[in-house]
């Protein structure tokens, strides 16, 4: 087991995801602009309140899996590195169509995540106790830290966000050290974030997703609000409700992960499918999977053959976390 | 050769599909909402960010399961009640628990 699982799932991990991309949307249109671009409803957020959503081609394909922030000034859009410069041109396009302007502040910014259990406390001792009353999707701006501090995540753990001008990130960082140090912090290995988000069936567009593949086929099924009325691929998407063709499972298994790594998806030697991600689970004790199966075939206790191995496919989330527990 | 057969894994299906789709339909129409069936992936979180329920929604579902399926939950068994399908999950265990203890008594 990694030191940042272990980290992750028992106490807490500080990552660093200041090389993903920041976008802030402002002017008298910025919510529109930015509406007109996602799968879910920004009209009907409140503010200070975050979507996780997608941004699809018109086939309905994704394009990229972003955060949205309804700030009371504007409205923050977060995504992966790999996606900046295709969502930087896309959100310039929307709010060139409506009253309002982008401003990259990637380079001006860094971020900063706390993720695990123990998270909450760390949080608490560098930027207040008030942090405890941040909802799930919530955010604010933290006076005590000077950060835009969000309560988001993938893991199934506690998880905040401190986005902060890059001058003000290494202090930061420091006080996030040492208010850690009592609770076993460990610095965050980013590439160990895939594994971490599958086993709650959170999924990394990098790892978990197949170029042209669709909410529907990916089983995100709540980053599209299905009563809004306008946006790219929505018709797509409704399409692919009745006809999914593939549909992602997640699958456990008794080998090495690297058995299952790309491998075909069988039942009596006819393909049915293909793997797209394997790895060990420390909690589960096995390797788990992620397959894009024929959608008929795509269900629970449905025991396929991965490479002459039994592969059981199962229910996701695979367990309650520590974080989730103790709130129940 | 590893894995089911295609008619088992029809059969499978089938079975599968059948308390699936009920309970759905059943918590659509319990907490009114918005949703057709289809627009619910099965492994989607209940809570937080998948269907966004809250406590009293979680309350609301343990009485659905309860009346259309006929099985009891305990306090215990709320950590069942993360998604449909370890929902489902729960539903089929105890179901098979239920038939035993007829086999049982038979």
């Amino acid at each position: 087991m990694s030191a940042t699982y272990e980290a992750v799932r028992n106490r807490a991990a500080l990552f660093d995801f200041s090389s993903e991309s920041r976008f802030f949307v402002s002017g008298e249109e910025a919510v529109d602009a930015v509406n007109a671009m996602i799968a879910c409803d920004l009209e009907a957020t409140s503010e200070l309140k975050a979507l996780n959503t997608v941004v699809l081609d018109d086939s309905g394909a994704i394009l990229a899996i972003v955060w949205v922030l309804k700030a009371e000034d504007g409205v923050w859009v977060l995504c992966d590195a790999e996606r900046s410069e295709l969502l930087g041109k896309r959100l310039i396009e929307f709010a060139l169509a409506h009253n309002a302007k982008v401003d990259d502040l990637s380079e001006t910014t860094q971020c900063l995540a706390l993720i695990g259990p123990d998270a909450l406390k760390i949080a608490m001792a560098v930027a207040g106790d008030d942090v405890i009353g941040i909802p799930y999707l919530g955010f604010e701006n933290n006076e005590q830290t000077d950060a835009l501090l969000c309560r988001l995540g993938y893991t199934g753990e506690f998880e905040f966000r401190f986005i902060i001008p890059v001058e003000k990130a290494i202090g930061l960082r420091s006080l996030l050290i040492e208010a850690g140090a009592e609770y076993g912090l460990e610095t965050g290995d980013p590439s160990e974030l895939p594994l971490l988000m599958l086993e709650m069936r959170s999924l990394s567009q990098r790892e978990h997703i197949p170029e042209g593949f669709g909410p529907i086929q990916a089983g995100i099924h709540w980053m599209v609000d299905f009563r809004k009325e306008n946006y790219p691929g929505r018709d797509a998407v409704h399409d692919q409700k009745t006809n999914p063709g593939r549909k992602a499972v997640m699958l456990l298994m008794d080998v090495e992960p690297s058995i299952a790594e790309d491998k075909g998806v069988y039942i009596e030697q006819q393909e049915v499918g293909r793997c797209v991600y394997s790895a060990f689970s420390p909690t589960m004790g096995k390797t788990i999977a992620l397959a894009y199966v024929d959608a008929e075939l795509a269900w629970v206790g449905i025991i396929f053959d991965v490479a002459g191995v039994d592969a059981l496919a199962v229910s996701a989330p695979l367990f309650i976390t520590k974080t989730v527990a103790a709130v129940q | 050769m590893a894995g089911m057969t295609m008619n088992e894994a029809q059969s499978r299906v089938a079975q599968r599909r059948e308390i699936t789709e009920r309970l759905k339909e059943k918590i659509i129409g319990r907490l009114m909402l918005q949703l057709e069936p289809d627009e619910i992936a099965e492994d989607s979180p209940l809570f937080g960010s998948g269907l966004g329920l809250d406590s009293v929604d979680a309350l609301e579902i343990v009485v659905t399961v309860e009346s259309e399926f006929g099985v009891s939950i305990t306090d215990e068994d709320m950590q069942a009640f993360r998604s449909i399908n370890t929902v489902v999950d729960f539903i089929e265990a105890k179901l098979e628990e239920q038939r035993a203890q007829e086999e049982e008594q038979v």
